[in-house]
C-alpha cells in the first residue's frame, strides 16, 4: 500500500489544475492496460504521468478507467482523472446509474444529488467530494471538456479500449 | 408533514433502465466518495429478483486511487458474505432472492457497500482529511 499524501489546501490543489501541462510526445495515444487482478472488475486503466523528466518532485498524472457494464444493455463507465500521487484534482464521470451527492446543506437541494456524466472540481470545503452535472455529451467531447479544464495541451483522442485485441 | 409521513421521504430514488431493470439509490454515500449506495435490481420473472451493483463499487475505489493487492479479493469475500451476498470473480457484489426476502437482501446490500467503501478507504493513498 502506497504511504498516504499529505492533505492539499485548496489553493494548492486549484493551482496544479491551472497550471499549464503538456502531454508527453513520446505517449501518442492512450495505453490501456487490462486489470487483471482476480475478484476485481474487468476494467481497463490507462496511467499517462505529467512532467515525465522535470523538477517536480510531485506526480501529477491522467489516470483513466474503463469498464463496460457487466448488465445488459447498460453503457460502459469511465471515469477521468487529473490526480496528484493519485489523488484525484480534477474528474469526469460517465456512464452509471447512480447520483454522486454533495454534502453541503448550503448548495440549493437540486444542486446535491449530481446524475451522470459530471464533473468533479474542487470547492471550499470539498476538496475532492463536490461534483457538478455535466451535458449529456459524447464520450469523445467529456474528453476535450476535461483537457480543457485541467489546462493540459497536446493530448491524444480518446481512444477508448473496445477492441480486445488492441489492448496491451 | 407528519411523523407518518417521514419515512416515506426517506425513501429510495428510483431510475428506471428497461422494463425489467430499475437502479435504485438511497442518499447515503460511499465511504471513500459521495457516490449515493445503489444497486441495480432486476426481475427475473415468477417473482424472483436479482440484486447486483454491476461492479461499480469497486471500479468507483479504483478510480479514486485505490490499488487492489491479490489478498484483498479474500477478505473482501468474506465482508460480503457475512451479509449473506456474494462478491463474483468480476468484483460485483449480487444475489438472487425471491420476494419475500427482497427487503433483507436490499438492506444487506446497502451494508455491504458501506463496509466494503470504508474497507478501500483505509488503503487509499490519501487521507480522507484536508
Amino acid at each position: 500500500m502506497p504511504s498516504a499524501t499529505p492533505p492539499l489546501t485548496l489553493d494548492a490543489a486549484e493551482a496544479l489544475i491551472y497550471e499549464a501541462k503538456t502531454w508527453d510526445e513520446a505517449v501518442p495515444e492512450l495505453a490501456w492496460k487490462k486489470l487483471s487482478t482476480k475478484g476485481f472488475p474487468e476494467a481497463y486503466y490507462s496511467y499517462n504521468r505529467l512532467h515525465p523528466e522535470d523538477e517536480h518532485s510531485h506526480e501529477l498524472a491522467v489516470e483513466c478507467y474503463y469498464k463496460p457494464s457487466i448488465l445488459q444493455g447498460l453503457p460502459a463507465a469511465l471515469s477521468l482523472s487529473l490526480t496528484y500521487n493519485h489523488q484525484r484534482l480534477l474528474g469526469v464521470d460517465s456512464g452509471m446509474a447512480g447520483s454522486h451527492l454533495n454534502k453541503s446543506l448550503h448548495l440549493p437541494e437540486d444542486e446535491r444529488l449530481v446524475g451522470h456524466p459530471h464533473l468533479h472540481r474542487p470547492a471550499p470545503g470539498m476538496l475532492k467530494d463536490f461534483a457538478e452535472a455535466l451535458p449529456a455529451s459524447e464520450l469523445a467531447d467529456l474528453w476535450e471538456d476535461f483537457l480543457l479544464l485541467a489546462n493540459l495541451l497536446e493530448a491524444p483522442e480518446l481512444d477508448l479500449p473496445a477492441a480486445g485485441d488492441r489492448l496491451l | 408533514m407528519n411523523l407518518d409521513e417521514l419515512p416515506i421521504s426517506f425513501g429510495f430514488q428510483s431510475h428506471p433502465i428497461s422494463e425489467d431493470l430499475i437502479y435504485l439509490e438511497t442518499t447515503m454515500s460511499l465511504a471513500f466518495d459521495g457516490r449515493c449506495l445503489g444497486f441495480y435490481l432486476e426481475d427475473l420473472g415468477r417473482e424472483r429478483y436479482r440484486l447486483s451493483d454491476n461492479a461499480e463499487t469497486l471500479f468507483m475505489a479504483l478510480s479514486q486511487g485505490y490499488q487492489p493487492a491479490s489478498k484483498d479479493h479474500k477478505e473482501m469475500q468474506t465482508l460480503v458474505e457475512k451479509q449473506q451476498l456474494l462478491l463474483s470473480e468480476q468484483g460485483e457484489i449480487y444475489q438472487v432472492t425471491a420476494a419475500g426476502e427482497l427487503s433483507f437482501y436490499l438492506a444487506r446490500m446497502l451494508e455491504t457497500q458501506f463496509a466494503l467503501s470504508h474497507y478501500c478507504l483505509q488503503k487509499m493513498p490519501w487521507k480522507l482529511e484536508y
